[in-house]
């Protein structure tokens, strides 16, 4: 009986034991590490000798957290400052190499940054310049600084970021447009000098291009006028396409006086050769306008024509 | 009759269009757009630039849409462009009306029209480039402490999980043993 008791006793121990056993973790955490088997602490001296430093990057200036531009279409030089220490001396800082990197853009980069001057006897402020494309995309782009020296012991990395904010730019390569002499009641007249290609100077992806026409009246005679509306432009041509009476409306649009229109399927993208080439018809001369010519110019003064981008 | 007569004179529609290069950048773009609060106000710099025609400009600036909560605030709406400059500077301010309610949107849409400062005689044809900013209205969010302070509750209450579950197998097994003893008896 006593045996039993005891043994009853012993078990309620074990429990106890247990319990607190797993509520040890909660308010000791290490003692887990202390019962898994792993290895424990100890202090030791250990001794290599080592010759030479390497440079560090202490900072970089002017580009930290800036908001940068490109310049239509060419390259905007980027310049930021950078301050390089290294123990050894700031003579024995070798080369400074400075990238701009943006996933699935090309990297930019200066492979050799000018040493402005020292600002002690370890560290040494250095230039770099970075040339951003047009079509570079708009968005927050990293910025790596490293250095090596004439040990050939290398920088760790460092990173900063700045902002390339979005441009919306257009060129247009035509001087004028012309159309040929006709008569009233003609159809599907066709521009002779076109095409006017439109090139994308900016880094804005799918830019639409827009055209807003006037309407024509007389230069000398007022009286009668060709509308807006008799004008299309299209960007394919051949066989009277551009004209919106001949082909698709979704491939060709006409204008409408005093207001940009969106030209179908005039879409620029992002690259360093996005162009369109835009097609202008005059879709139906008037049968009551007299002989002369038809400009914004003359008597009286209109309004010029827009081709532009959004 | 009339139409033969007509048709001996020449009928010519000049456009005579400059090449002109032309553009516009922004610090707010579809996929970085402008985040306000209500009543707040920001001025947002739009810069011009000529770098690519060759010759000066002057663009005519205009808001075609969002003029209820900005408006363009330099003395004049006719900026010169000199051809080879990259830095003029445009300023709109916005400001979020106090009512404005959270998460709606505005837009504005600002309208450059370039044109050159040698007017020809006919027809000119000029460059227009459009500005979109998309304006969110919403809460500037907390600092991030609070997201750290909310880990940290988050860690305390499951801590105190365990210890409840503890507790009650401790009961458990204690009654369990009673009564195991009491059978015994």
């Amino acid at each position: 009986m006593r045996s039993m008791e005891k043994q009853e006793r012993g078990f309620i121990v074990l429990i106890i034991l247990t319990v607190i056993i797993l509520a040890l973790p909660i308010i000791y955490p290490p003692f887990l590490n202390q019962i898994t088997g792993r290895a424990t602490t100890q202090s030791t001296t250990v001794s290599i000798s080592i010759t030479n430093t390497n440079p560090v990057v202490l900072s970089t200036a002017g580009i930290n957290g800036s908001t940068q531009t490109i310049t239509e279409g060419g390259t905007k030089r980027v310049t930021f400052y950078t301050v390089i220490n290294d123990d050894n001396g700031a003579s024995s800082i070798n080369n400074v190499n400075a990238t701009f990197f943006r996933s699935g853009e090309s990297l930019r980069s200066n492979l050799s940054c000018v040493l402005v001057s020292n600002l002690n006897s370890t560290a040494g402020n250095f230039s770099c310049t970075v040339g951003t494309l047009w079509f570079d995309l708009a968005a927050i782009w990293e910025v790596n600084v490293t250095a090596n020296d004439t040990s050939n012991g290398k920088t760790s990395p460092f990173n900063t970021s700045f902002t390339l904010s979005e441009t919306t730019g257009m060129n247009a390569t035509l001087s004028s447009i012309t159309f040929a002499s006709s008569n009233p009641n003609t159809f599907n007249v066709t521009s002779n000098n076109d095409p006017d290609t439109i090139q994308n100077t900016g880094n804005k992806n799918n830019t639409q291009i827009q055209v807003e026409g006037i309407t024509l009246f007389g230069d000398t005679d007022s009286g009668t006028f060709i509308p807006a509306a008799n004008f299309s432009v299209s960007i394919v041509t051949g066989s009277s396409l551009e004209c919106t009476n001949v082909t698709l409306s979704n491939q060709t649009t006409t204008l409408v006086n005093n207001t940009l229109v969106s030209i179908a399927n005039a879409t620029l993208g992002r690259s360093a050769t996005s162009t369109r080439d835009l097609y202008f018809c005059l879709m139906h001369i008037p049968l009551n306008v007299t002989a002369q010519t038809y400009s914004t110019g003359g008597t009286p003064d209109e309004e010029d024509w827009t081709v532009g981008v959004v | 009759m009339k139409t033969k007569i007509i048709s001996l004179f020449l009928f010519i529609i000049l456009i005579a269009v400059n090449v002109k290069g032309f553009a516009v950048s922004s610090p707010y773009w579809s996929d970085n757009p402008l985040i306000m609060e209500p009543g707040e106000t920001k001025i947002v710099t739009l810069i011009l630039q000529n770098m690519v025609g060759s010759e000066d400009l002057i663009a005519h600036a205009s808001l075609l849409q969002g003029s209820e909560v900005a408006r363009i605030i330099d003395s004049s709406l006719d900026y010169n462009v000199p051809f080879g400059k990259d830095d003029i500077k445009v300023n709109i301010e916005v400001t979020i009306p106090n009512n404005a309610p959270l998460e709606s949107k505005y837009t504005i849409d600002v309208n450059f029209v370039a044109e050159s400062k040698n007017k020809k005689e006919g027809v000119q044809l000029n460059t227009g480039v459009r500005k979109l900013i998309d304006v969110y209205v919403r809460e500037v969010p907390e600092p991030t402490a609070k997201a750290t302070e909310e880990s940290k509750e988050s860690a305390k209450k499951t801590n105190y999980l365990w210890a409840i579950i503890l507790l009650v197998i401790l009961i458990l097994i204690l009654i369990w043993a009673f009564r195991k003893k009491g059978e015994g008896k």
